[in-house]
C-alpha cells in the first residue's frame, strides 16, 4: 500500500511540475505584454507590473499592477477600467491587463495540454 | 467595429428600462463634460480574431461603465440590473456579420469617495462570424 502511494506521489509531481512551469512562464509572458501595452509617459506603471507566486491554496502565479509593494500612486485601475474623469482632453481609458489576459489565455491552455501530453 | 456599436445602440434606442434608468445618456469612449448623473459609457476592451477551417470569427470584449452620484446603492443597482436585462444573451443586428452571442462576463465595482461617485464596470463577450 505504501509503495502504491509513493507511486501516486511521483505521478503527481511529474504532472504538477511541468504545469507549474507553464503557469510561471505564462504569467511572465503576460506581464511583458501588459508592460508593452501601458501608455508610456514616465514608465512608472510599466515598472510596477509584477509577477508573484500566488498564496491561494491552488497555487499558481499572479500578475499584479501596482500591487503589494509600497508604491506611491495608484492609478492602474483608472487606466484599465476608465473613470468619470475621462474626456477628450484628459487621461484616456487605456486597458492593458485584460487584452493581455485574452491573448495569453488560449496560449497557456494549449501549452498546458502539451505539457500533459508529454 | 462601428457595425457592432451601431447594433448595441440600436437595441438601446428601441426603448427599455435601461434607457429610462440612465436617462438616455449612453456614450462611447467618454461622456461630454458636465453630463448629469447617472450615465453610461460604452467601450471596446479588446478583440481578437479566430478561425476554423472555413469560418472566421471576431471575439470581442466590450464594457459598459455605469456612473451614479446618488448617495444610496439603489440607482447604480438599477442601472446594473436593467443593463443586464437588456443585453444578457441578446440578439444584435451587426451589419456584415452574423451575431452568434453576447454573453455577460464579469463586473467590477469601483468608487470615487471624494465626489460620491459609484461606478460599475460591466464586461460582455461578443462573438461575430464574418
Amino acid at each position: 500500500m505504501e509503495a502504491r502511494w509513493r507511486n501516486v506521489n511521483e505521478v503527481v509531481v511529474e504532472i504538477t511540475d511541468p504545469l507549474d512551469e507553464v503557469a510561471r512562464r505564462g504569467a511572465e509572458d503576460m506581464a511583458v505584454e501588459m508592460r508593452s501595452r501601458v501608455k508610456q509617459r514616465s514608465g512608472t506603471l510599466s515598472r510596477e507590473i509584477d509577477v508573484e507566486v500566488s498564496k491561494f491554496k491552488g497555487g499558481g502565479y499572479l500578475v499584479i499592477a501596482q500591487g503589494s509593494n509600497n508604491y506611491i500612486k495608484y492609478y492602474a485601475s483608472f487606466l484599465e477600467f476608465g473613470t468619470d474623469k475621462m474626456d477628450e482632453k484628459g487621461v484616456s481609458y487605456h486597458p492593458f491587463m485584460r487584452p493581455a489576459i485574452k491573448k495569453f489565455r488560449p496560449i497557456i491552455q494549449r501549452k498546458w495540454q502539451e505539457a500533459l501530453d508529454e | 467595429m462601428n457595425p457592432l456599436l451601431t447594433g448595441i445602440f440600436t437595441l438601446f434606442n428601441a426603448g427599455n428600462t435601461f434607457k429610462t434608468a440612465v436617462g438616455s445618456r449612453l456614450y462611447t469612449r467618454w461622456a461630454p463634460q458636465n453630463t448629469p448623473f447617472p450615465y453610461a459609457v460604452l467601450d471596446i476592451v479588446t478583440g481578437i480574431g479566430d478561425w476554423n477551417f472555413t469560418q472566421e470569427f471576431d471575439d470581442i470584449d466590450i464594457q459598459f461603465n455605469l456612473y451614479s452620484q446618488s448617495t444610496s446603492e439603489t440607482e447604480i443597482g438599477t442601472l446594473y440590473s436593467t443593463l443586464r436585462a437588456l443585453y444578457d444573451d441578446c440578439a444584435l443586428t451587426v451589419t456584415g456579420y452574423t451575431h452568434l452571442f453576447m454573453q455577460y462576463d464579469q463586473y467590477w465595482s469601483l468608487s470615487n469617495p471624494d465626489e460620491n461617485i459609484r461606478q460599475y464596470t460591466v464586461q460582455y463577450n461578443i462573438l461575430l462570424q464574418s
